[in-house]
This record gives C-alpha cells, sequence and structure tokens, in this order.
C-alpha cells in the first residue's frame, strides 16, 4: 500500500524539478533579452516624442503623481518626458508624453493598451490633436461611445503637467 | 481603496467584459453544459466560488513569493497547479461536510479544472496590477457574469432545440449565432457603466 | 504509409477544430487578424511538439494515478517556455496574443493529443501527430481569422484591400462577429460534406476526447 504511493508521488516531483530547472535555465537566457529589447523600446518612443534630444536622464523626485511610471528629462534641456500609466476600460493604458519647457506638449503617443477595438479605436487615432496643446487642453472632447477610455487619456495626460509643474517647482 | 472603484470593476467584469460573451473565455463549459436552466445555474455557482478561492490563493503567492524572489516565470505553471489543486480539495471538502451541496455542484467541480476563465482571471489580476481587493472584486463580477451568460443562454437553447433550422445549421452554427446575438446584446451595456461612472 | 496518415490527420479527417470542436476559446479570441492566427498557431504547434514528445517518452515513467498531473505540470512548462520565446524574440506578437499566450496551457487539444495518442505511442508517432494537430488548428484559426480580418477590417495580413477597405464590417472584427463566422464556416462544412465532416453533432462533454482528462482530473 505504501509502496504504490510514493512512487507516482516521486515520478511527480521529479517531473516537477526537471521542468523547473529547465524554466530557470529558459529565464537565464531569455531575460536579458527581454530586458535589453524593453529598454531599447522605451528610448526609441522617446526619441520618437523628442526626436533631436542627444540623451535622457531619468527624474527621481517624490510626490508625483501615482500614474506616473516614470518622468525624464533631456539632457539638453528641451523638454520632459512622462510614462503615464492609467486605468482604461479594459485595464491599463500606457502612454507616453512629452512636454517642452514652454509648458506645451511636444508629442503623446500610446505604448501599450487593451481597450475594446473599433470603438476606443477612434481616442488613439486623434492623439495629434494634443500636439502643442498646453495644461489647459482647450478643445480635446471625449469620443462618443468611448468616454471611459477617452477620460483615462485625458487625465493621463493631465497627471502628467501636474508631474511636470511639479518638477518645474523644484528646479526653480 | 475607494468603494466606488470596486463595483465598477465588478459590473465591468461581469456584465461589459463578460468573460463568454465578450472576452472569448470558458467557451467550451459555456457550449457544453448550457443545455438546462438548472445544470448552467450548478455550474456557474461552482465557476464563481472557485474563481473566488483561486484568485484568494493566487495573488498573495503571486505578489508575497513569486515576485519577492523574481521567480515570475512560474506563474502559468503555478497558478494552474494550483487551481487543479483547489478543485481536488474543495470537491474532497464539499462531499465529506457538505453532501447536499455536492449532489448539486459535484459533476462540475472537475470540469472546471481545465475551465481557461479561472486560469484567465487569476493571470488578468496580475496583468492589470489590480489590489487584493480588486483582484477579489474582479473574480466576483467575472464567475457572476459568467453564470449570468449560462442562465439567460440555457433559456434561449432550450427554445432554439426545438426549432427547424436548415440541416447545415442545426446543431452548433445555430447555437454559435443565437450565442452571437446575445454577445451584441452585451454591447449594450457598455453605455449603462458610462452613465454610473462616466 | 501509416506515418503519412497520422500526419495528415490532423489537418483534414480529425482536425481538432473543424471536426472535433477543441479549443474554441483561442479559435474565436484571436481570429481578428491573420498574423495573429499563424502566431497563435505556432506557439500552441510548440506545445504540442513538446508536451507530446515528452510524454510519450516519459509514458512508461510516468504512473497512471498521476498521469494528469504529469500532464500538467509538463504542459504549463512548455507554455511558459513558448511565453519567454515570443516575449524575448516577437514582442508586437506577445502584446497583441495577450492573456491568451498562458492560456494555452488551458487548451484541450494539447491535453486530449497528451491523453489519446502520446502516452500510448512511439516520439515519432507522437510528432508526426503534433505537427498534423498543430498545422490543423493553425489552418482552422487561420481560416476564421482571414475571414474576420477580410470583412471586418478590410485588410489581410495587415495590407489593406483595394475596394473592400471602406466596406468593411467592423461587426466582425469584435465579438460577436467571431461566433457569427465561425457558425457559418462550420454550416458551410456541414453542407460540403453533407453534414459528414463535423463529428460532433452535438456539443456536450460526453463526446469530447478531453472528457477523460477533466472527469478524472487533478491530483488524484
Amino acid at each position: 500500500m505504501k509502496k504504490d504511493f510514493i512512487a507516482p508521488i516521486l515520478a511527480l516531483a521529479v517531473i516537477c524539478a526537471v521542468i523547473a530547472g529547465a524554466l530557470a535555465a529558459g529565464n537565464a537566457v531569455t531575460l536579458p533579452i527581454i530586458q535589453s529589447a524593453s529598454d531599447a523600446r522605451a528610448l526609441s518612443a522617446m526619441e520618437r516624442v523628442i526626436p533631436n534630444a542627444d540623451a535622457f536622464v531619468q527624474l527621481e523626485t517624490d510626490n508625483l503623481p501615482k500614474t506616473i511610471a516614470e518622468a525624464y528629462i533631456t539632457s539638453n534641456n528641451t523638454g520632459y518626458i512622462f510614462i503615464v500609466s492609467v486605468n482604461g476600460y479594459g485595464g491599463e493604458i500606457r502612454l507616453i508624453c512629452a512636454i517642452g519647457t514652454d509648458g506645451r506638449i511636444i508629442k503623446t503617443e500610446t505604448l501599450a493598451e487593451t481597450e475594446t477595438k473599433g470603438i476606443a479605436t477612434p481616442v488613439f487615432e486623434r492623439e495629434h490633436l494634443y500636439i502643442g496643446m498646453d495644461s489647459s487642453l482647450n478643445g480635446i472632447d471625449a469620443v462618443s461611445g468611448a468616454t471611459i477610455t477617452s477620460n483615462a487619456y485625458k487625465n493621463g495626460i493631465l497627471d502628467a503637467f501636474e508631474a511636470y509643474e511639479i518638477i518645474k517647482g523644484a528646479q526653480a | 481603496m475607494d468603494f466606488k472603484a470596486l463595483v465598477a470593476i465588478i459590473i465591468g467584469s461581469a456584465l461589459i467584459n463578460n468573460f463568454v460573451l465578450r472576452q472569448f473565455l470558458g467557451i467550451c463549459p459555456f457550449l457544453g453544459v448550457s443545455k438546462e436552466i438548472k445544470n448552467s445555474a450548478g455550474m456557474g455557482i461552482s465557476v464563481v466560488f472557485v474563481m473566488l478561492l483561486a484568485t484568494a490563493v493566487t495573488w498573495p503567492i503571486q505578489t508575497f513569493v513569486l515576485e519577492r524572489f523574481g521567480l515570475g516565470y512560474l506563474q502559468t505553471l503555478l497558478f494552474i497547479l494550483i487551481i487543479a489543486t483547489l478543485v481536488q480539495f474543495v470537491e474532497i471538502a464539499v462531499k465529506k461536510f457538505i453532501p447536499a451541496l455536492y449532489s448539486a455542484l459535484g459533476v462540475y467541480l472537475p470540469l472546471i479544472t481545465t475551465n481557461c476563465a479561472i486560469l484567465g482571471v487569476t493571470i488578468a489580476n496580475i496583468k492589470n496590477s489590480y489590489t487584493f481587493a480588486q483582484s477579489m472584486a474582479h473574480a466576483l463580477g467575472g464567475g457572476l457574469g459568467f453564470l449570468l451568460a449560462m442562465v439567460v443562454f440555457s433559456g434561449i437553447r432550450e427554445h432554439t432545440e426545438n426549432t427547424d433550422p436548415p440541416p447545415s445549421f442545426r446543431g452548433l452554427p445555430l447555437t454559435l449565432i443565437s450565442v452571437s446575438i446575445l454577445s451584441l446584446a452585451f454591447f449594450g451595456f457598455s453605455g449603462v457603466s458610462e452613465g454610473l461612472f462616466g | 504509409m501509416k506515418k503519412l496518415s497520422i500526419l495528415t490527420k490532423g489537418i483534414f479527417k480529425e482536425n481538432p477544430v473543424l471536426v472535433f470542436l477543441l479549443g474554441l476559446c483561442p479559435t474565436l479570441a484571436v481570429s481578428t487578424q491573420a498574423s495573429n492566427a499563424i502566431g497563435m498557431g505556432a506557439a500552441t504547434t510548440f506545445v504540442l511538439l513538446g508536451s507530446n514528445i515528452a510524454i510519450s517518452l516519459c509514458r512508461r515513467a510516468i504512473p497512471d494515478k498521476v498521469r494528469i498531473p504529469c500532464y500538467i505540470v509538463l504542459i504549463a512548462g512548455f507554455v511558459t517556455l513558448i511565453q519567454m520565446i515570443v516575449e524575448a524574440y516577437a514582442y508586437p506578437l506577445y502584446m497583441s496574443l495577450g492573456i491568451f499566450l498562458p492560456l494555452i496551457a488551458c487548451n484541450c487539444i494539447v491535453f486530449a493529443r497528451a491523453e489519446v495518442f502520446a502516452n500510448k505511442n512511439t516520439v515519432i508517432d507522437s510528432i508526426l501527430d503534433a505537427v498534423g494537430m498543430g498545422a490543423g488548428f493553425t489552418l482552422a484559426l487561420f481560416a476564421v481569422a482571414s475571414l474576420r480580418e477580410i470583412f471586418g477590417s478590410g485588410t489581410w495580413y495587415g495590407l489593406a484591400i483595394p475596394g473592400l477597405s471602406s466596406y468593411n464590417v467592423p461587426l466582425l472584427a469584435m465579438a460577436p462577429g467571431g461566433f457569427i463566422v465561425f457558425a457559418v464556416l462550420i454550416a458551410i462544412l456541414n453542407k460540403v460534406s453533407n453534414g459528414k465532416a463535423v463529428k460532433k453533432k452535438e456539443f456536450g462533454c460526453a463526446g469530447c476526447p478531453s472528457a477523460s482528462v477533466c472527469g478524472k482530473g487533478g491530483a488524484r
């Protein structure tokens, strides 16, 4: 009785151990690739929103709105970049928002979103409307039928402006 | 933690992003067990129960074990094992302590192990970086949405079973088209949530 | 000759999706674009291949009592591997498949092949079976996805189709469209084959090849 208890458990334990080992090895191989690829993506996104910067310096400032995942300043002081993570309708929306030293948006871009296809798509197709806007965001209306996504996007941009003011205040 | 956000998650996952009708999770049990209202209610209740339990176990494990020790890559493996084991324990416990409940739900429990909606909800909780309360709300909403979809659809199905469609559409195609129309009907809920939380 | 039939049966005669109606969740969920379908098909084929090889290799070593938990561990292991590979080398695909990539671990096609085929047959046969079944799954997924992308978005494999792109039916790219397109595909198959093609007339758990997995499942 006892014997036919041990063999199955041993077999299962061996398989678990082998698989866990294989996964650890796989992880060791792929993790650096995944990380360097994600760093490269982040850098290329920053270069897309502020093309003429030579380098980006990450800012560690306290009290930023909690939706601001990362904040950067260009090394030649031409503008600020905020990576914003807000909750939309179907999960996280990750934005990158570049604000110039004049307090106007240089460019915004969506890095990742899982909003409803079709209905919420216009929100992301109208990103160019934000270019040149100041913190009042005058003239940005919600896309009908996709109010939650629109508001999430807009609030994310407003949070970026809030962070911008805080950082500017700290620097002054 | 504000209450409004939790309600929004429950309504969102139950009605708007309904697991079966919008996210295509758990189609197999949905189509397999929705022939009679009684069975589909039993299946639905079991799913609600297991979803809540699975979330309550997997969320702390992910946060306090996997993330702390950098073992995030074991997520899929561990979650599916936890769910399979959990279902077994629940089955044994219910059988022993609440025989009445077992006779009502017992047959559906084993089917849940391979229900991708359960694994789906636990992984989505982590993906959306929900807090524990939000994860539980998501699981509750998702389960209730599954229950609702199953019961409503079995009601529809009891009628379509007696119709006489063209031979090519008999059986599954007709069933799928009814699901499609029900899924379309659930689109109406998107407007409701905007009124409530917009 | 027999080997060839093991390979081809998964594609036509025993197509897991169109004939046995397995793996409907991913078939409906990721079939909005043809490119996603190919990616999902390839990922699932990888898992099928891995799990079939591993299970047929260990079929004598795995005690019957714990075979289901063993399958679960092996399959989930291969799913995690493909998750890592896709995230490292095909990031856009990783994003568009989203949660359905880890959910290959719940795909009943993989379980069914493990239980019905791999644990009774040699490694070579299991490889052929996995390739055939994987190809059949990919083919079905590709068919549904092509129909949905062409008529839903007016594009095919990301390329705009002249003349159609302004007359697309967005509904088909959304959730209800998935059910409708698949229903029509099954109905056409029924019509063409005079009702012989689709084996499972009724969708119930009893006729499912993985019923033994669900029914007796878990760590017993």
